[in-house]
């Protein structure tokens, strides 16, 4: 036992347990990452952006080539559906209606004057299994970056929250994490339309979100776009978190619950916008 | 092992467990399977603990933990700690209990992996609200675990070579001692 636990063994043993206690107490009382995390983060920053661009570059290139055979499948496809579409006239003008909704909801800065947004670069994804989160480049010495801020593209479609403030770079966490949760409306404006959005582990990898405690008067059906309420002030209203892709009984047979398929894809982030401050229009 | 050649062991242990780092942070998120990404880190702590004893092991379970809590949106310090007592563990087990090789070095990786994903499950397993079905955590960590274990294959050639070198420079050192002793 004397051999086991010698004075080396405690020290690097030692020295691990009081990294952790700093990692535990400055996020738990400053949320901040903490010193040594913070350091870490800093330190490997361009080498992660440099894999990243080149991990980037690799994958559009495979993806092209892929593309390119899928592309000319599906031309073939498509040509046949041609004719079909030519008699699904009612259709079309349902597809209209649907475009100029959403082209209202991406109307979403006309709309929201008092919104301050500051641009923040993507840096590298989390590289574990059970959270979907990624790294940008703005942190608490370089941006007025906090937690729990929401995160979007230019055109107001939900990214994610903040979760964690380094010194320059911030986690965000995406809408399909299992941390991620948020009021949003559903629907078409009829009834009480205000649900939960939030990350569920059984559909996080196959990048859906999940809305839960649907109200049983609520008409609800696959395509329906889902935005934030507002409600609870973490977010703006009318951020767009996607659409419902399919609606389910719940397993105690009470309620429905539904699966969100986000508007954008999540995989395809280069710059974000982190929302500083806004106003909810009254 | 004399303090300059444990200096240099454990710095060129570093810039490994750096490369290593960058693939598991920044290139393969770009390559998932199944929305899976392989856990890299462990698995070279392992190798090196079993290559290297429990000090070289230590150290690198500290600096392997530090990038990991940095690249994984986990607790704060879990994997610090982890791998630190993992690298401490598996190197007194080397100098005492096991032969380095390359069975000795599958099967210690599978079990830190599998440790790994039992560490990530415990915030699931524990959740008040939203329970995640048990099944379904165990799955995850068991497709986890074995795509990592793909990739401890070429990682094993790095960390047996980077052993070797060092065994090499302990034995250059230990003769002129060794004639002057004579």
């Amino acid at each position: 036992m004397k051999t086991i636990l010698n004075k080396r063994t405690i020290v690097i043993a030692g020295a691990a347990f009081l990294i952790a206690l700093i990692a535990i107490i400055s996020v738990n009382v400053f949320n901040t990452a903490g010193p040594v995390t913070g350091a870490a983060n800093v330190l490997t920053r361009p080498a992660r952006e440099l894999a990243s661009r080149i991990a980037r570059a690799f994958g559009d290139v495979f993806a092209a080539m892929y593309e390119y055979e899928q592309l000319s499948n599906r031309n073939e496809v498509l040509l046949a559906r041609v004719a079909e579409l030519e008699g699904a006239y009612r259709d079309a003008i349902y597809l209209n209606y649907e475009n100029e909704r959403l082209r209202s909801q991406l109307g979403f800065r006309a709309r929201h004057a008092a919104l301050e947004s500051e641009m923040a670069n993507f840096v590298s994804w989390g590289s574990d299994n059970w959270s979907h989160s990624f790294i940008i480049d703005r942190g608490y010495t370089n941006s007025a970056i906090a937690q729990g801020m929401g995160v979007t593209t230019d055109h107001g479609l939900l990214i994610g929250q903040v979760f964690e403030v380094g010194p320059t770079t911030s986690t965000v966490i995406t809408i399909i994490d299992t941390k991620f949760s948020v009021a949003a409306f559903v629907g078409r404006g009829e009834g009480d339309s205000s649900v939960t959005a939030r990350g569920d582990f059984l559909y996080m990898r196959s990048g859906l979100l999940m809305l839960d405690r649907i109200d049983d008067e609520l008409t609800i059906i696959p395509g329906d776009s889902v935005v934030t309420s507002g409600l609870g002030g973490v977010l703006p209203a009318a951020l767009v978190i996607g659409e419902v892709y399919e609606v389910f009984p719940h397993a105690s047979g009470i309620g429905r619950f539904a699966t969100v398929r986000p508007m954008l894809d999540l995989n395809n982030i280069s710059s974000v916008f982190v929302l500083i401050d806004f106003e909810n229009p009254g | 092992m004399k303090r300059w050649a444990l200096i240099v062991s454990i710095s060129l242990h570093a810039l490994f467990l750096i490369v290593v780092y960058i693939f598991q942070a920044a290139i393969f998120p770009f390559m998932r399977l199944d929305g899976l990404v392989p856990l890299l880190l462990p698995v070279a702590t392992a190798g090196v603990a079993l290559y290297e004893g429990r000090y070289v092991g230590g150290i690198m379970g500290l600096f392997a933990g530090i990038l990991c809590d940095i690249s994984f949106n986990a607790p704060a310090g879990t994997f610090t700690v982890l791998l630190t007592l993992m690298g401490l563990g598996i190197g007194i087990l080397s100098e005492t209990v096991f032969l380095p090789g390359f069975v000795t070095y599958l099967l210690t990786s599978a079990g830190a992996l599998m440790i790994c994903a039992f560490v990530q499950m415990m915030p699931f397993m524990i959740m008040p609200i939203n329970p995640v079905p048990m099944i379904m955590l165990l799955t995850t960590a068991g497709w986890q675990t074995l795509y990592s274990m793909i990739l401890a294959v070429p990682i094993w050639f790095f960390v047996r070579a980077l052993g070797k070198r060092a065994e090499k420079q302990s034995q250059t050192r230990r003769k002129p001692e060794e004639r002057r002793a004579r």
